[in-house]
């Protein structure tokens, strides 16, 4: 088989991988350089290309529901050897096409056969050319663990998929103990925060699958709060399910919930930067995430009571609780009112979206949102900056809303 | 009054400095001759020395710009005019966002056995900072060619210089064709969006990205 169509097949079978961060990409002792995710194009569907994103192979001994790879499925197959996967990545490299591998597999034969295949491969790369770019290795559920010991030293980034939150139904649908991804997951943990002294990047992240079979938003969020408490993830990513199989014991949909994912990548930084706590999330009823507004105003909505503060005294952590103002914004504004008074025409000056964050903000007192009992009038509010200009609190009231 | 400078930066410099002698509003600099009073300065490097580091970086930002209005923002800068400062800081962080754009989108074609090339038309001149990055970051011998100013930056071993010189070639790269199908086969159909991708990488961009180019040849 030519290159060529290996390379079709096997990027085109690793496609569903969500995670393409290529983020601190130097390594100690080498050419120093360092560049948070370079994003080298962007596909069609949108998605930024900064790795090659390859599977091994696609041969596969499991026979996973929702795997477009899985043993039952009649496509076609294809291997690569490590010298096809090590000039491949040099000479796109070379070209400046990407920053670095992305290199999965499919488990053929057994886990520790494909994983030592992928560290051969990795180890040539690094040793015989010399490649100085960014790696990162899928870890093979159900490897043996000294295996990982020599894949954290080749690459940027390990992950573990860990695919479902329910290890029930993971098994019923994958034959994968839930053990098998957790225990390399925990080794990696271990190790990396061993080597953490002499070699400072590196991490592991991992990837659920969203919509294929009934979760419910809490369980994804909870199983990603403990992921990152208890496994120190870098990320969990968050991959839409598309319905490739038809298999009967999936949820039959026929387009990704894309809006859902979108919500979870938003709530997940809300618990992992924004120190949001995932009982502010959820309460006590709610099982699912709002799709239709983010989740910091949903959450906003419902303590109305703490809102709303002063942009020109409230503190840095009270501020990035506001919706529409954003880590970068709160520094801005921390920054800024140092040395001048804010008003609404600064605030759009540093990008911050007024449209979200016009109801829950005053400024040096004053509210230009909306006085309403509803809360759900206060979501995206047509904000005119002229009508600030001839500024009469009752006219502006009901120049926007239509009614009261 | 109006300063007539040769176009070079360090011309640009002297004829700041004789600037400076005048109030703004009674002065002006150009590459030309106007209806007005004109000066002909000479060039002298060493004029250099009358700005602080912290401006000539400025000035030689704004000159590599090449914007077209940059001798009138330069007598603003040099005579502390917020307007112009403003101006300025938007001439700049356009500048810089190019320079991080090419950064990314720049492609390598293989001429030989480790000699590379790569050419582009970037908006502003910035050859040398696009130049030192890769310097830095590839270990190869390359060449990268502005075409719009037909300049050149050349790494040979670990030197490098720009130089004024025209390049041409025109030869297949099989690498190319592998890296054109991985680009087609690792988007997912069910996830169209071609908005976000223009959005991304916008047009002007694409001409010498291979990816984005048809299957044929594309002479550069």
């Amino acid at each position: 088989m030519e290159l060529k169509e290996k390379l079709e097949i096997l990027s085109a079978s690793a496609k569903y991988d969500a995670s393409c961060a290529s983020s601190l990409s130097y390594i100690k002792g080498t050419r120093k350089y360092s560049i948070p995710g370079l994003c080298h194009s962007w596909s069609s569907d949108g998605r930024c290309i900064s790795l090659l994103k390859i599977l091994y192979t696609n041969i596969c001994e499991f026979d996973c529901a929702y795997c477009i790879n899985r043993r039952s499925n009649n496509i076609k197959r294809a291997i690569f050897t490590p010298d096809e996967i090590c000039y491949l990545t040099n000479e796109f490299y070379k070209r400046n096409y990407i920053e670095g591998l992305f290199l999965s597999s499919a488990i053929f034969k057994n886990p520790d056969f494909t994983m030592e295949m992928m560290i051969k491969t990795v180890e040539k790369l690094r040793k015989v050319y010399q490649f100085k770019g960014y790696i990162h290795l899928k870890i093979i559920p159900g490897c043996s663990l000294k295996l990982i010991d020599k894949a954290i030293v080749y690459a940027n980034r390990v992950s573990v998929n860990i695919e479902l939150s329910d290890s029930k139904k993971l098994y019923d649908i994958t034959l994968k103990e839930r053990d098998m991804i957790l225990k390399p997951m925990r080794y990696a943990r271990d190790k990396i925060g061993e080597m953490y002294e002499k070699k400072p990047y590196g991490g592991q992240s991992t990837q659920l699958i969203v919509g294929a079979i009934d979760e419910t938003d809490k369980e994804i969020l909870t199983l990603a709060q403990n992921l990152y408490s208890k496994m120190n993830l870098k990320r969990v990513y968050y991959s839409a399910f598309v319905n490739v199989n038809n298999d009967l014991r999936l949820n039959n949909i026929s387009q990704p919930p894309l809006l859902r994912e979108h919500r979870l990548y938003q709530a997940d930084w809300l618990l992992r930067v924004y120190g949001f706590k995932l009982d502010e999330i959820f309460d006590d009823k709610t099982k699912d995430l709002r799709y239709d507004i983010d989740p910091k105003t949903a959450w906003a909505l419902k303590n109305l009571d703490i809102f709303p503060v002063d942009i020109t005294t409230a503190s840095f952590e009270k501020l990035i609780r506001v919706p529409g103002i954003g880590i970068r914004g709160a520094k801005k504004i921390v920054q800024e009112r140092k040395y001048s008074t804010l008003d609404v025409n600064s605030l759009k000056r540093m990008r911050i979206s007024l449209k979200k964050a016009i109801n829950f903000i005053t400024i040096k007192g004053r509210f230009f949102g909306i006085k309403t009992d509803n809360p759900e009038k206060l979501i995206n509010t047509n904000f005119k900056q002229d009508s600030l200009f001839s500024w009469d609190p009752s006219s502006y009231v009901e120049a926007n809303t239509g009614e009261l | 009054m109006n300063i007539v400078y040769d176009g070079s930066f360090l011309g640009l410099i002297s004829a700041l400095k004789k600037a400076m002698e005048f109030k703004e509003e009674y002065v002006t600099v150009s590459k030309n001759e106007l209806l007005d009073e004109n000066i002909y300065i000479e060039t002298n490097p060493a004029d250099i020395e009358y700005f602080d580091k912290k401006m000539v970086e400025k000035l030689r930002i704004l000159y590599l710009s090449e914007v077209e209005n940059l001798e009138e923002v330069a007598v603003g800068l040099v005579k502390d005019k917020p307007k112009a400062e403003r101006i300025f800081d938007q001439i700049r962080s356009s500048f810089f966002h190019s320079i991080r754009r090419f950064k990314a989108f720049l492609r390598f074609r293989k001429i030989s056995e480790g000699l590379y090339c790569a050419v582009f038309e970037p908006e502003f001149n910035i050859i040398e900072f696009v130049g030192a990055y890769f310097f830095k970051k590839m270990d190869f011998d390359f060449v990268i060619y502005d075409k719009k100013r037909r300049v050149s930056f050349i790494k040979k071993q670990d030197k490098s210089f720009i130089e004024k010189m025209d390049i041409s070639f025109d030869k297949d790269d099989e690498v190319e064709k592998l890296w054109k199908s991985f680009f087609n086969s690792i988007s997912i159909e069910s996830r169209r969006n071609s908005k976000l991708q223009k959005q991304k990488v916008p047009l002007k961009y694409r001409k010498y990205m291979s990816e984005f180019t048809d299957n044929e040849r594309v002479k550069l």
